[in-house]
């Protein structure tokens, strides 16, 4: 007993040591995980659910249904900003600081995802296949927009937070709200296409889209034309699947 | 990079990847795949940690300080404290002061006047936040504790660096290249904060930073509204 205790605090220090020292951030996959767990569920018992559904939300689902996109999807996007938020942190103070950035960040998105989903109920009683058609067609044409470079690059923005106390966590939460407004300005419409697939795949293709345009700190035209088609084929992919 | 467990990325975006230097005739195109590898051309030069040139090798020798931290792995970098609002500089030394406090991560029990040096704790002074808008202005010398009165340019040991203001306004607008958060400066200061604790001018729970104007060739300090907009201490 004594012994299986020792292993684990020695497990314990080393995760310490390899992950959550260089990666303070690293403990927001598992959020990040779990979201994709409870989007993923409704496919357990209906498998044709993974490649898209009916917009029938219960009047909570358009908070509670965008908030948990916003982990799946948009949290990991943020997640250069909640280490850097980590390491310009003191010590006792990094994970609290991540936190309620990824908090007041996740409360941005959740404000956006409920106008989108809404928009997407009301949007319900067409043709999926126009509802989806529409939504990929207008993300391309934002994502081939002028100035969706300045917005992109817009959320690589850093930010003076102060060290301790009530100035710090405020500086967090405005830091987050920032920062989710910038990815909001540039991810609104990729967010709205997704929306409208309603299933996990689009979603999953939509938030690879986006995380291999932000692998590259240098931010050029390729990258935005590249990242437009990849939508492009994923709409005529969602489009082919869809039941007319 | 010439430390132990890490390596330089594979990506061709990265190796690839050009920057011009210089303007008119003297203007360079180098890839970073060029200057990987210092000792080959067209740099050709070789740092004095690195293995001797082999016979006939005709090498530019750059000194550098070694650094016996360097043979272990770096722990992340601590802040262990920063100011709480933006810093203004103007035409006279500005100075601002960062509550600092002992390290609780990993470096807690090493940051004694005896754990601070080589092969032991570094410290460092980040500038973040740098911005301005006006073409033009000029730079800046950094100073550690340097009194209250006192002309830091009759302390020259305490002097960390320079903040050159170039590319500062650009860096300050939002757009397509930059994101408008001005740019940022790291200043080793461990020597300094070593000389400090030896000569008991160093006060473990606050560091001063002082910004001095560099005149110009002509003598006059160019007008500029740079700010800092946070000065911290660092760890590592």
């Amino acid at each position: 007993m004594t012994a299986a205790v020792s292993v684990g605090r020695r497990r314990g220090r080393r995760l310490r040591r390899d992950l959550l020292w260089p990666k303070p951030e690293a403990w927001a996959w598992v959020g990040v995980g779990c979201a994709w767990l409870v989007l993923a569920s409704p496919a357990v018992s209906d498998p044709a659910r993974l490649l898209g559904g009916a917009h029938a939300h219960a009047p909570l689902d358009v908070v509670a249904h965008p908030a948990v996109m916003a982990v799946a999807m948009m949290v990991p996007l943020a997640l250069p900003s909640a280490r850097y938020v980590g390491e310009s942190s003191l010590w006792r103070r990094r994970h609290r600081s991540i936190a309620l950035f990824l908090a007041s960040y996740v409360a941005a998105w959740t404000a956006a995802g409920a106008v989108l989903t809404a928009v997407a109920g009301i949007a319900s009683p067409a043709p999926r296949r126009a509802v989806v058609g529409v939504a990929f067609g207008v993300a391309v044409a934002h994502q081939l927009s002028a100035g969706q470079l300045a917005r992109l690059r817009s959320c690589q923005r850093t930010f003076p937070l102060a060290p301790e106390g009530r100035d710090a966590d405020l500086d967090c939460l405005r830091f987050g709200t920032e920062v989710g407004r910038a990815c909001i300005a540039s991810c609104w419409a990729a967010m709205a296409a997704a929306t409208a697939a309603h299933g996990v795949v689009a979603m999953a293709a939509v938030l690879a889209i986006s995380l291999d345009e932000r692998r590259t700190w240098r931010l050029t035209r390729g990258v935005q034309v590249r990242a437009a088609l990849l939508l492009g084929l994923v709409g005529l992919l969602v489009i082919a699947a869809s039941p007319g | 990079l010439r430390q132990p467990g890490r390596a330089n990325p594979t990506d061709a975006t990265w190796l690839d990847q050009r920057f011009d230097f210089g303007s008119g005739a003297a203007r360079t195109s180098m890839r970073v795949r060029e200057a990987i590898d210092p000792t080959t051309a067209p740099l050709s030069y070789r740092y004095a940690d690195m293995p001797a040139p082999a016979p006939g090798e005709d090498l530019d020798l750059v000194p550098v300080e070694v650094d016996a931290g360097e043979a272990t792995p770096p722990t992340p970098p601590e802040v262990i404290g920063a100011t709480n609002a933006p810093t203004p500089l103007g035409a006279v030394t500005t100075s601002t002061t960062v509550s600092i406090g002992a390290p609780q991560g990993p470096r807690r029990e090493a940051f004694g006047e005896a754990d601070i040096g080589p092969g032991g704790t570094r410290v460092f002074l980040k500038l973040e936040g740098i911005t301005g808008t006006r073409r033009g202005a000029g730079s800046f010398d950094v100073f550690l504790n340097v009194p209250p009165g006192a002309d830091p340019a009759t302390l020259p040991d305490r002097r960390v660096g320079r903040v050159a203001t170039f590319g500062v306004p650009e860096a300050s607008v939002p757009g397509a290249s930059h994101a408008g958060s001005g740019i940022s400066d790291t200043f080793e200061i461990t020597d300094i904060v070593r000389a400090l604790q030896a000569s008991s001018g160093w006060d473990p729970s606050q560091v001063r930073v002082s910004f001095r104007p560099v005149p110009s060739a002509s003598g006059s300090i160019p007008e500029g509204d740079v700010t800092v907009g946070r000065v911290s201490v660092f760890v590592a």
